[in-house]
C-alpha cells in the first residue's frame, strides 16, 4: 500500500479528521510548536503505534521523560538551541542532489557550510542537556567544514575560494587588473575593449569554478549519510522538544502501556474544553474510570457531560497511541489495534445517510474489526436517533455482544436497563447530591441564568454503580428546573408514577 | 543656478527606491549613474522589487538590463539572477524569500562586474531585506521598482525616492509631461499636520479599515473589511460633524466617485490616506474633488528627492532633450535631471 493508502487506513481506523477535531486532538497536535522544517516534518507523520512496536512507543515515551528531565532548569540550553533551530534551513533538497552527484552551485555549497557550522553549535547546546537518546546523534562535520572553508575563516559566507586552485587565482588576479582598468579609463572606445577582454576572463573565471564545484560535489557526496542523520535528529530533537514543552504547558503524565486488555484513567481533562470553559470562568471537572475487556456503560443526567466524558477519553487513548503524554494524573492502557468513537456527528450524514443510518454502517465495520483483533470503541449515545423501543433493543444486544468480546468498549445511553451486572456501570452523578427545593429557588429567583446555575450545581463526576441502584430522574428534574410548563410536568409525573 | 546632482538629493538617506513611470524609462541609468558617481568607500546594498508583470517577458526573451557594480557592494537578487550575473561572487545569507525566479539571496560582490536585480515583489519582504542589508553594513541601499508597484515608495518601505520617467511613456511629449505631473501630485501628497488627528488616529483607529473623525476629537470605525467597497458606509455616516475620513489601502477613482455621485456633505472634510502610493485615481477626480471642496492628505508623506528623465525611446522616437528637461522642470515642483544627456 503507498503511505497515503496507509494513512487513510490509520484515518478510518484511529478517528477522521473531524473525530480528532471534535475530541481536541487536534488542538493538541495544533499546539505543538516545530521550529524547523524536519521537525513539522515529524509532526506531519504523527500515527498511532502498531501492536508490534511496543519497545517503540515506550522509548517514546521514555524519550519524553528524559527530555523533561533535560529541561529541568537548563532554560539556558533549550534558549541556545531554539536560537539554533531558527536559523536551521530546509537543505534536503541540496543533500539529495549532491547525493545524486548533481552539481551543487554556490547556494548550495554554502547551505551545506551553513549548516555545518549550525550542527557544531547544536551539538554544543544539546550536550547541555545531558541526556543521552538513542534517536539522536550530532555528528560533527568537521571535515565538510574542511572542505568548504579551505582557509580556515570560520564564518558563515562562502564562495569558491582562490585557494581552491591556482589557475583560479591566477583567473581571477587578471579580472580584476582589468576591471581596475576600466575604473581609471575614460574614453568610451577603450572602455568597451577592456569590457570584452574581461569578459573572457569571466569566462575562464566561471569554467574553472564549475570544475571545482565538480570536485567539491563529488568530496561532499561521501558525508551525504552524516548529513541525513544530523537533518534527522534535528527533526527528532525539534519533534521531542515541541512534545516535552506541550506536557509541560498542560501538566501532561507519562502513562504506562499494559499488556492486558485494561484501562485506567485518574483525573484525566481535555486541555480545550478546559481552556474553552476557562474563558467562561469555568473548571474542568477531572474524570475517573477504569474499563475492562467487554463493555462499560455510562448513564446519567442530561447537561451532564457523557459526551465530553466520551471525547475525553478518546482523546487520551488517541495520544497515548501516538506516543504523547497524557492529560491524566495516571493512566494505562494497551497498545490498541483500533479506536473508533461512533457519535451522531459523524461525517457520514452528509453523505446522505440518517444519523442512524451512518452509525449502524459504521457500526458493521466496527464489528469486522472487534472479530479481527483488539481495540477500543466508544458509543456517544447509540441509536439515540431511532424510536426508543427498537433503539433500547439494539443497544442492549450491543452491548450484551460486545461484552463478550476482548475489545474494549464504552456505551454512553439513555437507556435504563442496558447494562447487566457482568458489565462495569458508570453514571455522571448530575443533580442526585443536589438538594432540589433548593436548586429550585435559586433558578426562580433568576430564571435568565437557569442554564448556568444548573451547569454550576451539576456534578461531573462519573462514579462507578451498580444495577440495583435507582435511575435518578434527570430529565423530569431538568425540565422542571428549567420552567417547562406545568401542565406537561404533571402529566408526565402521572406515568413516572404508573411505572 | 548651482549644480545639484542627484547623490546630493539622496545623501541624507539610507534606504532609497527609484520608482520607474513606465519601463525602459532609465532606471537602471539612473542607478549606474549612482553607482558610478558616488564616492569608493561607500557600501552599497541593491535589490529590486518583483518582476512587475514582466515575468512573461522574462522567461522568454526580453533581457533585464545589467547593472554594473563595484567590488564590495552588496546584493539581494533570486538565484536565478544571482548566476547571470559575472562578479565573483561571496554568499552571505539564504533569506527563505521566494519569488518565481527562485530564492532571494544575499551576496557580496568580490570583484566589479554585471549583475541582475529580481526581488520579492512584496513590500514587507522587501523592508526585511533592506533590514537585512543594513546588517551587514550597508550605507546606502538602493531599491529598484515600478509605478505599478509604486506602493514601495511608502514610507514603510524606503526613506526616500526617485522618481523616473521617460519617452517610451508616449508618443506625445505633453501627455509624459502630463502623466509624469500627475503621478507626481499623487505621490506628494502632504502629510495631514494636525497633531491631534494623526494621534487619535494611531491610537484609536490603528486597526480600522475606513474610519471617522469627528471635530470635537471623537472617532468611529465603520468596520469595513476593505477600503474599495466602503464607499457606502462612508456615505450613509457623513455628517456635519466629520472632519475626517480615514482610509487605509487603496484609494481609486471609484470610491471617490461614488462618494461624490451620493452626497455633497464630504465639503470641508479631509480624506486621509496611509500615504501618496495608495492612491489610484486620475486627475479629472482629483480634480473634482478639490474643486467641490474635498481635500486629501496623508498620514505620513513620501520624500520624492528627485525626477529623472530619458528623451529617448527604445521604440525609435525621441523627444529634443532640452525642450523635454525644460517642460518637465516647469511643471514640476521637484529638481529634474537627465543622467544621460546631462543636466
Amino acid at each position: 500500500m503507498c503511505l497515503k493508502g496507509i494513512q487513510e487506513g490509520i484515518k478510518v481506523k484511529f478517528l477522521d479528521s473531524e473525530q480528532r477535531k471534535q475530541v481536541g486532538f487536534s488542538f493538541i497536535i495544533d499546539n505543538l510548536e516545530a521550529l524547523t522544517a524536519f521537525g513539522i516534518e515529524e509532526k506531519k507523520n504523527i500515527r498511532p503505534f502498531k501492536s508490534s512496536e511496543e519497545n517503540k512507543l515506550r522509548n517514546e515515551l521514555n524519550n519524553i521523560e528524559l527530555m523533561l528531565h533535560g529541561l529541568k532548569g537548563n532554560k539556558q540550553a533549550l534558549g541556545e538551541i531554539e536560537r539554533v533551530f531558527c536559523k536551521v534551513k530546509d537543505v534536503r533538497n541540496t543533500v539529495k542532489r549532491c547525493s545524486e552527484n548533481i552539481t551543487l552551485d554556490e547556494v548550495e555549497l554554502y547551505e551545506i557550510k551553513y549548516f555545518s557550522i549550525l550542527i557544531e553549535e547544536l551539538k554544543e547546546a544539546y550536550n547541555l542537556l545531558n541526556i543521552d537518546i538513542k534517536t539522536i546523534k550530532f555528528n560533527s562535520l568537521n571535515e565538510v567544514m574542511d572542505i568548504l572553508d579551505p582557509e580556515g575563516k570560520k564564518i558563515s559566507t562562502y564562495y569558491i575560494y582562490d585557494s581552491y586552485s591556482e589557475a583560479l587565482k591566477n583567473i581571477r588576479t587578471e579580472k580584476r587588473r582589468l576591471e581596475e582598468l576600466i575604473y581609471k579609463e575614460s574614453n568610451d572606445e577603450n572602455i568597451k575593449l577592456l569590457k570584452s577582454k574581461r569578459l573572457n576572463t569571466v569566462l575562464l573565471e566561471e569554467a574553472e569554478e564549475l570544475k571545482i564545484r565538480r570536485q567539491l560535489t563529488e568530496r561532499l557526496s561521501g558525508y551525504v549519510l552524516i548529513l541525513m542523520e544530523n537533518i534527522n535528529s534535528i527533526g527528532k530533537l525539534d519533534f521531542l522538544i515541541a512534545k516535552a514543552k506541550l506536557t509541560l504547558k498542560y501538566n501532561a503524565e507519562k502513562p504506562v502501556i499494559e499488556d492486558s486488555m485494561e484501562i485506567r484513567f485518574k483525573e484525566m481533562t481535555n486541555p480545550e474544553v478546559s481552556e474553552y470553559l476557562a474563558r467562561k470562568n469555568k473548571i474542568f471537572t477531572p474524570l475517573t474510570i477504569e474499563l475492562n475487556k467487554g463493555t462499560t456503560v455510562i448513564t446519567g443526567a442530561n447537561m451532564g457531560g457523557k459526551s465530553i466524558a466520551l471525547k475525553t477519553l478518546v482523546l487520551n487513548l488517541m495520544l497515548g497511541q501516538c506516543g504523547f503524554y497524557v492529560f491524566a494524573k495516571e493512566a494505562c492502557f494497551p497498545i490498541l489495534n483500533f479506536l473508533y468513537f461512533i457519535s451522531d456527528d459523524m461525517q457520514s450524514v452528509s453523505q446522505g445517510l440518517s444519523t442512524f443510518g451512518a452509525e449502524i454502517v459504521k457500526l458493521k465495520e466496527v464489528i469486522n474489526s472487534i472479530k479481527k483483533e483488539c481495540g477500543f470503541v466508544a458509543l456517544d449515545e447509540f441509536a439515540r436517533g431511532t424510536n426508543p423501543k427498537e433503539g433500547y433493543y439494539l443497544v442492549k444486544s450491543l452491548c450484551k455482544y460486545l461484552n463478550t468480546q476482548t475489545s474494549i468498549s464504552l456505551i454512553s445511553t439513555h437507556y435504563d436497563g442496558v447494562a447487566d451486572d457482568t458489565m462495569t456501570h458508570y453514571q455522571v452523578v448530575g443533580l442526585k447530591n443536589m438538594n432540589f427545593n433548593l436548586l429550585k429557588t435559586k433558578i426562580d429567583l433568576n430564571k435568565m441564568k437557569s442554564v448556568d446555575i444548573i451547569q454550576e450545581h451539576m456534578e461531573y463526576r462519573l462514579e462507578k454503580t451498580s444495577v440495583k441502584d435507582e435511575v435518578p430522574k434527570d430529565a423530569l428534574n431538568i425540565s422542571v428546573l428549567l420552567g417547562l410548563q406545568e401542565e406537561v410536568i404533571d402529566m408526565a409525573k402521572k406515568y413516572y408514577g404508573e411505572d | 543656478m548651482g549644480k545639484i546632482n542627484i547623490l546630493d538629493r539622496i545623501k541624507n538617506y539610507r534606504t532609497i527606491s527609484i520608482i520607474g513611470m513606465d519601463k525602459n524609462v532609465g532606471k537602471t541609468t539612473v542607478l549606474n549613474y549612482i553607482l558610478d558617481k558616488a564616492e569608493d568607500n561607500i557600501t552599497f546594498g541593491l535589490s529590486s522589487i518583483g518582476r512587475d508583470g514582466e515575468e512573461e517577458d522574462s522567461v522568454t526573451e526580453t533581457k533585464k538590463p545589467k547593472i554594473y557594480i563595484k567590488r564590495g557592494t552588496y546584493i539581494a537578487t533570486s538565484k536565478q539572477c544571482l548566476f547571470n550575473g559575472d562578479i565573483t561572487k561571496e554568499i552571505v545569507e539564504t533569506t527563505e524569500i521566494n519569488t518565481p525566479i527562485g530564492e532571494v539571496i544575499i551576496a557580496r560582490a568580490l570583484s566589479d562586474g554585471f549583475v541582475e536585480l529580481g526581488g520579492p515583489s512584496i513590500n514587507t519582504y522587501m523592508k526585511q531585506i533592506c533590514d537585512r542589508l543594513i546588517t551587514f553594513g550597508c550605507e546606502k541601499i538602493i531599491v529598484d521598482g515600478a509605478l505599478s508597484r509604486k506602493t514601495l515608495a511608502s514610507p514603510a518601505v524606503t526613506e526616500a525616492s526617485i522618481l523616473s520617467t521617460g519617452a517610451s511613456l508616449n508618443r506625445s511629449m505633453n501627455k509624459v509631461v502630463e502623466k509624469t505631473a500627475h503621478a507626481v501630485r499623487l505621490l506628494s501628497i502632504a502629510a495631514e499636520d494636525n497633531k491631534d488627528v494623526t494621534n487619535i488616529v494611531e491610537n484609536k483607529l490603528s486597526a480600522a479599515r475606513v474610519g471617522l473623525v469627528y471635530k470635537d476629537l471623537g472617532i468611529r470605525d465603520l468596520k469595513a473589511i476593505t477600503s474599495l467597497e466602503s464607499a457606502k458606509e462612508i456615505v450613509n455616516n457623513l455628517s456635519d460633524g466629520v472632519s475626517h475620513v480615514l482610509i487605509r489601502g487603496v484609494v481609486t477613482d471609484k470610491l471617490l466617485e461614488d462618494i461624490i455621485k451620493s452626497t455633497d456633505k464630504y465639503k470641508g472634510i479631509t480624506f486621509l490616506v496611509e500615504d501618496g502610493t495608495k492612491l489610484f485615481i486620475n486627475t479629472d477626480t482629483l480634480y473634482r474633488l478639490k474643486k467641490l471642496g474635498g481635500v486629501i492628505k496623508a498620514l505620513e508623506s513620501i520624500n520624492l528627492t528627485c525626477l529623472t528623465c530619458n528623451p529617448k525611446s527604445p521604440y525609435g522616437y525621441e523627444f529634443n532633450k532640452d525642450l523635454f528637461l525644460e517642460t518637465l522642470k516647469n511643471n514640476i515642483d521637484l529638481p529634474v535631471f537627465d543622467v544621460l544627456g546631462g543636466g
